[in-house]
């Protein structure tokens, strides 16, 4: 539980600059939405494909792509140069399970 | 302080060797650590002390060799976290999570360790003055140092590994640290520390281990030293003969103008005699300190390499 909370802790200014630049792509896309919709090539488009078409078109999946990889930042190569990597690895946990809670962060988010 | 008539090693090492690159760190090191006493691990700036704690801690590899910790295999992953519970261990950096408060790094450690004692803990706080709400990367140097001891010191671990525990403490907080390591030591708990002041050393611990670039160069008690060990100094009238001391027990021997000092481990009375024999005038015999000794090691050391 611990290690869920220090990679939280660690990871949580990341994660809400995730949460902004995501927040931001959300708007923007609704007020898309309020100018170009329904697109006049396609005025029979429903709302919902609109909307999948703007996500996962266009550069959204990069952004994905890199809002994934800023997340995934930080573990122990992270903690080499602040002279933290020691204490960590000192605890009485696998190096596999120190990994695998900031991967699980990852996933869950 | 403890004692058993033949004490099991808490760690022992093989021809353990790390190197970096083309630089052997340690090199073939042969070393064992008995339990229930206090062992300094004394030696210059890089020559091997953090590297050797490191690779018996599991945070870093050997890159050939084997070693023990409280039994367990070191080059083991999981025989390696296993013993991890039963040690408390003070990194040379002393550093811990910048972004937490000292409050909540404390809580943080102890959810891992089930031989934490929250008397000691709160006993270490007053001690050490440490404020609860601050957070980590707020503090001193000295107060970092002071967590970093907090967090080994508040459990009741079979070992305890500090690697230069006392760097950046104040003269008043050394006198608690080696206070306190006493007082470990009288509670069971062996202690192996390392460090390059050797009156630190020579105050607390009950045995030494000498390393010089990586290799093992002494490994004694320090009652030993302070029974068996002498310098035996030889004066003579006129040049002295090319002297060799076949004796057991000489560790090294310089020549100075009529002069010549040995520095014998044991079998003082033999190099005495020995030295008589040669024509020697006068014969002085002085105890050896820890001082004496690391330095005149280390030197040796050096020498033989140039010559080599």
């Amino acid at each position: 539980m611990m290690l869920w909370y220090k990679a939280w802790r660690e990871s949580r200014v990341r994660f809400f600059l995730s949460l902004g630049v995501w927040a931001i792509l959300s708007v923007s896309l609704m007020y898309r939405a309020k100018l170009g919709f329904p697109p006049p090539e396609r005025p029979d488009l429903p709302y919902s494909a609109w909307v999948w078409a703007n996500i996962y078109g266009n550069m959204n999946p990069t952004v994905f792509i890199i809002l994934v990889m800023i997340l995934g930042l930080g573990g122990l190569q992270r903690e080499r140069p602040v002279g933290t990597a020691a204490f960590t690895l000192s605890l009485p946990v696998s190096r596999m399970r120190l990994v695998g809670y900031v991967l699980q962060q990852v996933y869950f988010r | 302080m403890r004692y058993s008539m033949t004490p099991d090693p808490v760690l022992q090492t093989h021809n353990l060797t790390k190197r970096f690159g083309r630089i052997e760190a340690v090199s073939n090191l042969d070393m064992r650590v008995a339990g229930g006493r206090i062992t300094g691990l004394l030696g210059r700036n890089g020559s091997g002390k953090s590297t050797t704690i490191k690779m018996l801690m599991g945070i870093m590899r050997p890159s050939s060799g084997a070693g023990t910790l409280l039994g367990r295999d070191i080059a083991d992953a999981s025989e390696c976290r296993k013993s991890r519970e039963r040690v408390a261990y003070v990194a040379e950096d002393k550093q811990t999570y910048g972004y937490m408060t000292v409050a909540e790094v404390i809580a943080f450690t102890r959810s891992f360790y089930s031989d934490w004692d929250t008397d000691s803990e709160r006993r270490l706080l007053r001690q050490f003055e440490l404020p609860l709400t601050r957070k980590v990367k707020a503090l001193s140097k000295g107060m970092r140092t002071k967590l970093a001891l907090l967090l080994a010191l508040s459990r009741h671990a079979q070992l305890l590994i500090l690697d230069e525990p006392s760097e950046g403490l104040d003269p008043v907080s050394i006198e608690e640290l080696l206070l306190s390591l006493v007082v470990a030591a009288a509670d069971g708990t062996t202690v192996f520390f390392s460090s390059h002041q050797i009156a630190e050393v020579e105050r607390v611990a009950d045995h030494v281990c000498i390393v010089d670039r990586g290799r093992l160069v002494a490994d004694t008690s320090l009652e030993q030293i302070r029974q068996d060990y002498r310098r035996i100094t030889f004066g003579f009238s006129t040049d002295p003969p090319p002297l060799h001391f076949s004796n057991p027990g000489v560790r090294s021997v310089h020549t100075d103008g009529r002069q010549v000092t040995v520095m014998a481990d044991n079998n003082a009375d033999d190099v005495i005699e020995r030295g008589r024999s040669f024509g020697a005038s006068t014969v002085e015999s002085t105890p050896v300190s820890l001082r004496e000794l690391f330095l005149s090691t280390v030197k040796e050391d050096v020498h033989h390499d140039a010559l080599v």
